[in-house]
């Protein structure tokens, strides 16, 4: 049974006044609900070009590879010492690829948790997860902040190999391209096309155990854009004096970024989902602020004697990092207002 | 799509509001829904910009010299000839034609096919793009193809 709403007097027909709780959940639900929208918008666009393309009905439908952002990254390097494309990149990569460098820089990554496709299913993944009661699987955080290196190592890679070779070299293994591309369907041909879907298979599956493991882990435009982000101006932000320490924000978060941890240094692996966000219980605590890039820069967290932030700046939430380890004799002060211990 | 997991955790609940907390300094509150928002804007603004301005090229096809205007985006080249001499073999993309091929390299037709090296009966004629060279060709590569292009336009 959901909890009891309130009436303001108690007289029948009066407006229900909302406990705290119902707020929340009413703004959870909000933001699925539009967030999934766009995702399924998008990547409904994404499969009808996809289809369009696979049958040639129009001459020059644009591949899925033309519509990708990652494409100008790509291509970068060949097209500044060279002034021309490697194979399968046009100038609606470096369209794309500029909308998105503009999006970041002055709204933070959002492109992450609200239009990539590939992002989407992988959501999708982690419902179906939930629905079928799948327990998830718990990567230790020293091991986390390792492997997610591994977006640099692949960008560092296809990098290279793009350069190279002058050609999309990276499309027969990117599980993006592999499922979106449709080529499964329109032309298949196993021989040629096995490592894709073995990579593909593989990442699916670990996305089922663990909520977005292609984006932390893997995907190389993530790697890009955590990168940029540390020019954005838009981010999701703490606020040490209001947030309570009840930690309810760092549950929900995909990409699992501990929010609720005051650190020293900025995470950009955010992905702008706002489910943290939508889930704080206190106002003023959690909220998407506007600042200059710089201000995060220039205020890095200390903590004083008593084991408390000095802090006053804005401070941007961090993957797993840990502020200077406190005396274990000093207790968390943020804890203790929350009644924890 | 709603989730299992949609549900707060009752667990704790702390009181809601300490709006009277001070704001952190360099900092101005938005409304959550502009990031998302002002992501699609920015990102399909800029699609839309390159649309009007015509530089949104999404295919090759107005690029190699197929004909099609730069910028028009419709891959027009498709159906029109290629300027003799205008191609290498770095330029052939699985879109074109042989016919359009043998045009560009400014080679004749008849060798250009023999190259391919067709198995007799397989139907590749002048109007056979490359891309479908890899299924009526066993083993055809696009890749493969270019440097005995290129030998052949030595020889
Ligand atoms: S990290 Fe990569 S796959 Fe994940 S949402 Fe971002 S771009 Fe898409
Ligand atoms: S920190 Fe918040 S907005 Fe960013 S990815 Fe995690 S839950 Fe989403």
């Amino acid at each position: 049974m959901g909890p009891q709403s309130v009436t303001r007097s108690g007289e029948p027909g009066a407006k229900p006044r909302l406990t705290a709780y119902q707020r929340r959940l009413r703004a959870v639900t909000q933001l699925h609900r539009r967030r999934h929208l766009v995702q399924l918008a998008v990547v409904v666009l994404i499969v009808a070009m996809a289809v369009r393309h696979g049958l040639e009905t129009e001459v020059g439908a644009p591949s899925v590879d033309a519509l990708c952002p990652f494409g100008a990254v790509e291509t970068f390097w060949t097209w500044v010492t060279t002034g021309s494309f490697i194979s399968k990149i046009h100038a609606s990569n470096l369209v794309v690829g500029l909308g998105l460098l503009l999006s970041v820089l002055i709204a933070g990554n959002a492109f992450c948790g609200w239009i990539c496709p590939f992002g989407a299913v992988q959501d999708a993944l982690t419902w179906v997860r939930r629905a079928l009661h799948i327990p998830t699987l718990t990567v230790a955080p020293r091991v986390d902040r390792a492997l997610r290196y591994g977006r640099f190592v692949v960008l560092a890679i296809v990098l290279v190999a793009s350069a190279t070779t002058l050609k999309l070299w990276f499309a027969d293994f990117d599980p993006y391209v592999t499922l979106f591309g449709l080529h499964w369907l329109f032309e298949p041909d196993p021989a040629a096309m096995w490592i894709g879907w073995a990579i593909l298979a593989a990442v699916l599956g670990v996305s089922v155990l663990v909520e977005r493991a292609w984006c932390r882990y893997l995907c190389p435009l993530g790697g890009v854009l955590s990168v940029l982000g540390h020019l954005s101006i838009l981010r999701v932000r703490r606020n040490p004096s209001a947030c309570t320490g009840c930690d309810l924000c760092v549950k929900p978060c995909p990409v699992g970024i501990d929010v609720a941890k005051p650190v020293a240094a900025v995470s950009t692996d955010c992905i702008g989902c706002l489910e943290c966000v939508s889930n704080c219980p206190t106002g003023g605590a959690l909220e998407v602020s506007a600042a200059a890039p710089w201000t995060a820069w220039r205020k890095p967290i200390t903590l004083d004697d008593a084991g408390s932030t000095r802090t006053r700046g804005p401070v941007a939430v961090a993957i797993g990092r840990r502020p200077p380890s406190r005396d274990a004799s000093t207790p968390d002060p943020t804890r203790q207002e929350a009644g924890q211990s | 799509m709603t989730t299992p997991r949609q549900r707060p955790s009752t667990a704790t609940r702390p009181p809601r509001g300490p709006a009277a907390k001070p704001r952190p300094r360099g900092t101005a509150y938005v409304n959550r829904w502009v990031m998302p928002l002002l992501t699609a804007l920015l990102m399909f603004g800029t699609i839309g910009v390159a649309q009007v301005s015509g530089t949104w090229v999404t295919s090759g096809r107005t690029a190699a010299g197929a004909g099609g205007g730069a910028g028009d985006g419709t891959g027009g080249g498709a159906d029109k000839s290629v300027a003799a001499g205008t191609l290498t073999s770095a330029d052939l993309k699985g879109w074109m034609t042989l016919g359009q091929a043998a045009d560009g390299l400014g080679m004749s037709l008849a060798d250009l096919i023999t190259l391919v090296a067709a198995p007799a009966g397989s139907g590749v004629d002048g109007s056979t793009a490359f891309k479908d060279l890899e299924k009526l060709v066993p083993g055809f590569s696009l890749t493969d193809f270019r440097p005995k292009v290129d030998a052949a336009l030595r020889r």
